[in-house]
């Protein structure tokens, strides 16, 4: 069940950039090894600093600390871990590009304001449905990774 | 709430190649259905590290141990097992670490049983983040 590099540059009918990126016959974005995202490093020193809405987001504190999280873009992926095997309450609060609440839904609730992580190596990957709605596309904790529910 | 290929395409206003490919007002890349990964699929026989990329189905009847190549920063692997089989797939770091809930300075993991999966990060060059697992039987990080 191999398919190799070579294999999907093979595949290439219209190219973007010689065999490293181009399209296939299903018009899919193929020839690249992978995509690199961006990693920011939040602290209980930067939360008054937004978190982007895009890219790996490492939050850490050593007690309770609240990030707010920029405004979610229809289609776009953000994953947000825990930086340190600290027991504090990572919250992350969503809002939108006016300045109201947006909401998190996962399949604890429909309805949650923000999200809750704590513990080593917690994370969830959230997708913007729409400029007010994330949705959980995945989610690890040891301890706890969950929409919050007030 | 849904979002259509159109409605992403009709965003675009940096095009890279028409409306398949560009970019939109907030410079997030659109346009496209999917992107195709490369799969590699290693077995006990198989000679030389993991690549840091794609995805890897690894397998074994019995237990086996590969070293994946250190990763590259931002970018992510996704490694399953690519069998039922209850043999231990142990996945060892070349000189990196993994974060795990465990520890941050654990070099292997261990996948056993159909189904089970990791997702990595490469959070430095030194460092994979998980960002997800799956697993039937056992999925864990060890040192």
């Amino acid at each position: 069940m191999a398919l190799t590099l070579a294999t999907i540059r093979n595949g290439i009918i219209t190219s973007l950039h010689g065999r490293r990126l181009g399209f296939d016959v299903n018009d899919v974005l193929v020839g690249s090894k992978a995509i690199k995202r961006p990693i920011t490093d939040a602290t209980s020193d930067t939360t008054g600093t937004d978190l982007p809405n895009t890219g790996i987001v490492s939050v850490v504190t050593t007690t309770n600390d609240t990030w707010a999280l920029t405004a979610p873009l229809a289609g776009v992926e953000v994953t947000i871990m825990t930086g340190s095997d600290s027991t504090g309450e990572h919250t992350i609060a969503g809002s939108t590009a006016a300045g109201t609440a947006a909401t998190f839904q996962s399949s604890e609730s429909s309805t949650g304001p923000g999200i809750v992580l704590q513990g080593g190596n917690a994370s969830m990957t959230l997708v913007g449905v729409s400029t007010a709605l994330w949705r959980a596309t995945s989610r690890i904790g040891t301890t706890r990774a969950h929409v919050s529910t007030a | 709430m849904s979002l259509s290929l159109e409605a992403l395409r009709n965003r675009i206003i940096t095009s890279i190649h028409g409306r398949s490919l560009g970019l939109d007002e907030h410079d997030r890349l659109c346009g496209i259905k999917g992107r195709r990964e490369v799969i590699t699929a290693a077995t006990s026989g198989t000679v030389g590290n993991l690549p840091n990329y794609g995805i890897i189905t690894v397998a074994t009847s019995t237990d086996a141990t590969w070293t994946l190549d250190d990763p590259e920063v931002g970018c992510e692997v996704k490694i399953m097992t690519g069998s039922a089989s209850t043999g231990e797939h142990v996945i060892q770091t070349d000189n990196a670490t993994i974060k795990s809930s465990f520890s941050t300075t654990q070099v292997e993991f261990t996948m056993q049983g159909g189904g089970a999966g990791m997702t990595l990060v490469g959070l430095s060059t030194s460092m994979w983040g998980i960002l997800t697992k799956s697993s039937t039987t056992a999925v864990f990080v060890t040192s």
